[in-house]
């Protein structure tokens, strides 16, 4: 018995690290089943006998002593970092902390396990100290409690930084910083917005993604993120749908949904190689924007032979245009005069009348002048062949429609009346594909009129002529499919305008096509784009349609010729034979002044 | 004549500096090592890399050198006093054992910093020749110099435990590699402890650096280990009075 009371006396300090050593295996437990509930037992079982030994075996005079006072130390200091740790595993920490935990029972959460994992490091170095320590050496528990004291502020402090990111990014054309108007846009989200990135972590993208993202959550707390390795935490993924890599996907709840099963509003997008870095900031804002951003109405006139949404011959129907616009969330309803058209106009924010064939009728026209004039938002897209007349709209802007079609001696695809667009005049809708001339996009635009404007202009209007067909354009004035050069030149026409209003804040946007639309040419080109973007600033997002792609160009090192072969030797050779050359020198002269030090002596 | 804490801290660092240059090991040190980051960057700039991957290669090819000088000259920092019996005979003097912990790991440092600037023609070369900027080369130098210092300080630490000098540059080495293992397991570990020991991970805080980015956390991530590490060797050299 004696024996056994002397074996504990004397390994007090090694058992504890054997308790350390069982909650660390039953810490690696995913299932809480027979064996993790018998470890915690047996850790329980040997924390409790250590603090028996503690408190009858030791000797008074030996519990004045370092080594006693740094395993007392190390003792309760262990059972509050195991506090520390059941109190924030899943199980405990669901059942006490509210159902609609917040950012700060999270915070709560992550200090919990800062402090156990410090606790436990801190246990392990006052353990291993207190074996090297003499009996008497009464200063040591006290140097190395103001350690761990140290060690918590240190950690501490850390925690800080990692909550608080705050960073200086010194690169060329700041490529890993959201431009002011991006962070401008996302200081406006007001609910919480959750982004979980799917890269590896030794993805080279994932360091790139997390930079821009870091930002983003600096612009605004209410946006947080995570990485999830697709490849290593496949159930994570599974649970979010996700199975490639690079995706990025934006979740938020929409407080004012009551339905649970609609509650949360959800957008993803790819970024799959250094190329797709340009468009993140672009992406991410667009996609947190739509995601935490109010839903819009919009409307389509139906009625007048307009574009349908479905149809037997789907590539003339604009359900892609239709799928798109439900992506971002609006909400879209088509409007015939039976169904409530025009009296529900005022609750639209935004109407789309899209190549009708047939004209309004008069009460509509009148309808639609007066939402207009009251603020309305309306995408005019018209075709040539049409019997529909918006003078009424266009001629306050002093502009008139030309209904005849444009032909193009340069068109792709094939066709003299397949319009190719390159020119775009400076516009919020058009930002990005202006502004670097080297990326210029193009736009098709199968059988287009033209718009006509007279020296006369609206000075209650901005009218931005923001399309203008190829400089190869031109008029076939003798109906016969061939330019004559001297009464048909070529040309570049206009093709789409954009009016506000400056007195109401109207925005009308309106296309002498609207062909561009339809499944057939929606993914032609930059046609896609071109469409959205116009919803974008009709609905008054024109910051976001004038965030662009990431404007820095990576530069190859130019090093060739007579410059490659005199760096290569200058740096190869020369330079850290110099380096040696002053060192060899240095040193010489030393051991001369020694030498001639020691001579003197002698 | 009472001399201040920094008078005593210099005089001890002036001291420490002397004796580097004027011994062999750190001239070959600052030779070697700069031709190492030389071939290396040479190779990302023949690869036709953009500037910005070259540059990133060649802080990262840095910040490898620069762990090493760390643990080379920091490895006699203290053990080398204790070899030869004058760390006694230093006590003796009216110096207290941070100061002059503080004296040699600022010798250390300064060492460091002239090895920044003998290689700062590499990066230079990326920035003249392929149209980069200096704000990358300033953040991947101020990247190198941080974890240069962290790595000088664990080294002034464990030449404080021990007196012969092989051995502490092992441990120190053991160290630094156990931090940088880290990083690399941490995508095994399930959370929380990933996240906290992706933390502690030397090279995951200097990808920013060599990135071009200088965040807050990354330097207080550093500047912590450097003051827990000589904090701890202070203590380390308190401790001969407890044996």
């Amino acid at each position: 018995m004696k024996a056994v009371l002397e074996f504990f006396r004397s390994r007090v300090a090694l058992l504890l690290l054997g308790v350390a050593l069982l909650l660390y295996v039953a810490s690696g437990f995913s299932e809480k089943g027979f064996a993790y509930f018998l470890l915690l037992f047996v850790a329980g079982l040997l924390y409790v006998l250590c603090g028996v030994s503690l408190y009858t075996l030791f000797a008074v005079s030996e519990r004045q002593a370092g080594a006693y006072r740094l395993i007392e130390l190390a003792y309760w200091l262990m059972l509050f970092s195991a506090v520390c740790y059941f109190l924030q595993i899943d199980p405990v920490w669901l059942k006490i902390t509210p159902e609609n935990r917040g950012q700060l029972t999270e915070r709560l959460r992550q200090i919990l396990q800062i402090l156990y994992f410090s606790g436990f490091a801190f246990v392990l170095i006052a353990l291993v100290v207190s074996v090297g320590v003499r009996l008497e050496a009464k200063e040591a528990p006290a140097a190395i409690a103001t350690l761990g004291g140290l060690l918590l502020l240190l950690v501490a402090l850390n925690y800080w930084a990692h909550i608080s990111p705050a960073s200086v990014d010194m690169t060329l054309m700041r490529r890993f910083s959201l431009s002011a108007d991006s962070r401008e846009l996302l200081r406006g989200i007001e609910s919480k917005v959750k982004v979980t990135a799917f890269y590896p972590f030794f993805s080279e993208l994932y360091r790139d993604v997390e930079l821009l993202l870091r930002d983003a959550v600096s612009a605004n707390g209410k946006i947080s993120y995570t990485f999830i390795d697709p490849l290593r935490e496949k159930n994570l993924a599974d649970e979010k749908k996700v199975d490639r890599i690079g995706t990025i996907l934006i979740e938020a709840e929409d407080p004012q949904e009551t339905d649970p099963a609609k509650k949360l509003r959800t957008s993803r997008f790819e970024i799959l190689d250094e190329e797709g870095l340009k468009r993140l900031e672009r992406e991410l804002v667009s996609n947190l924007l739509q995601v935490s951003g109010r839903k819009r109405n919009i409307y389509y006139t139906q009625g007048h032979e307009e574009k349908s949404v479905s149809g037997n011959f789907k590539e003339d129907t604009i359900s892609q245009f239709d799928e798109n616009l439900r992506a971002l969330r609006h909400q879209l309803r088509q409007l015939t005069p039976a169904e409530g058209f025009p009296a529900k106009m005022p609750q639209a924010d935004l109407v789309l009348i899209i190549g009708p064939q047939r004209d309004f009728s008069q009460a509509e026209k009148k309808a639609l002048k007066k939402y207009f004039d009251e603020g309305g938002r309306i995408l005019l897209a018209l075709d040539p062949e049409s019997a529909a007349d918006f003078s009424f709209l266009l001629e306050p802007l002093k502009v008139k429609y030309v209904r005849q079609k444009l032909h193009s001696d340069y068109s792709l695809p094939p066709g003299k009346t397949t319009l190719q667009s390159v020119n775009y005049s400076e516009h919020a809708i058009t930002a990005p594909f202006v502004k670097r001339p080297e990326e210029r996009k193009i736009t098709i635009f199968p059988g287009a009129g033209y718009f006509e404007t007279g020296t006369e202009s609206n000075p209650d209007f901005d009218v931005n002529y923001f399309l203008l067909s190829h400089f190869t354009s031109w008029i076939d004035k003798v109906p016969n499919g061939l330019r004559d050069d001297k009464v048909e030149p070529v040309s570049s026409f206009k093709i789409g305008l954009a009016a506000l209003s400056k007195k109401s804040g109207a925005r009308l946007v309106a296309v002498a096509d609207s062909d561009f639309l339809v499944n057939r040419f929606a993914d032609m080109q930059q046609n896609r784009e071109l469409a959205m973007r116009l919803v974008g600033w009709l609905t008054e997002e024109d910051k976001l349609t004038g965030i662009v792609a990431g404007k820095y160009d990576d530069e190859k090192v130019k090093l060739t010729g007579t410059k490659d072969t005199v760096v290569f030797h200058l740096f190869l050779y020369i330079y850290p034979a110099a380096l040696l050359l002053a060192g060899f020198m240095i040193v010489r002269a030393k051991r001369r002044r020694m030498s001639e030090h020691t001579r003197l002596q002698e | 004549m009472k001399r201040s804490v920094l008078t005593v801290v210099w005089q001890i660092c002036r001291r420490e500096l002397s004796s580097y240059y004027q011994s062999a090991l750190a001239w070959f040190i600052l030779s070697i090592s700069f031709s190492l980051a030389f071939l290396w960057g040479y190779a990302y700039i023949r690869h036709e890399s953009t500037s910005f991957v070259a540059l990133q290669r060649i802080f990262y090819m840095l910040s490898g050198t620069t762990m090493i000088t760390g643990v080379l000259i920091s490895m006699r920092l203290i053990a080398e006093e204790k070899m030869q019996g004058t760390i006694e005979l230093l006590f003796t003097s009216p110096i207290n054992e941070a100061q002059l912990v503080l004296g040699k790991f600022s010798a250390a440092v300064i060492f460091l910093l002239v090895q920044a600037v003998v290689t700062l023609p590499i990066p230079l070369l990326v920035v003249i020749f392929g149209g980069s900027n200096l704000g990358h080369v300033v953040a991947g130098m101020v990247g190198v110099l941080l974890i240069g210092a962290a790595t000088a300080a664990m080294g002034t630490f464990y030449s404080a435990l021990t007196k012969i000098q092989l051995l502490a540059a092992l441990m120190t080495a053991a160290n630094l590699i156990f931090f940088l293992l880290l990083g690399f397991f941490s995508p095994y570990i399930d959370q929380p402890l990933k996240s906290v020991l992706r933390e502690f991970s030397f090279y995951v805080h200097f990808m920013d650096f060599e990135k071009g980015v200088i965040s807050l956390k990354h330097i207080v991530f550093y500047l912590s280990v450097v003051v827990f590490y000589l904090y701890a060797a202070s203590l380390a050299l308190a401790a001969r009075r407890w044996r």
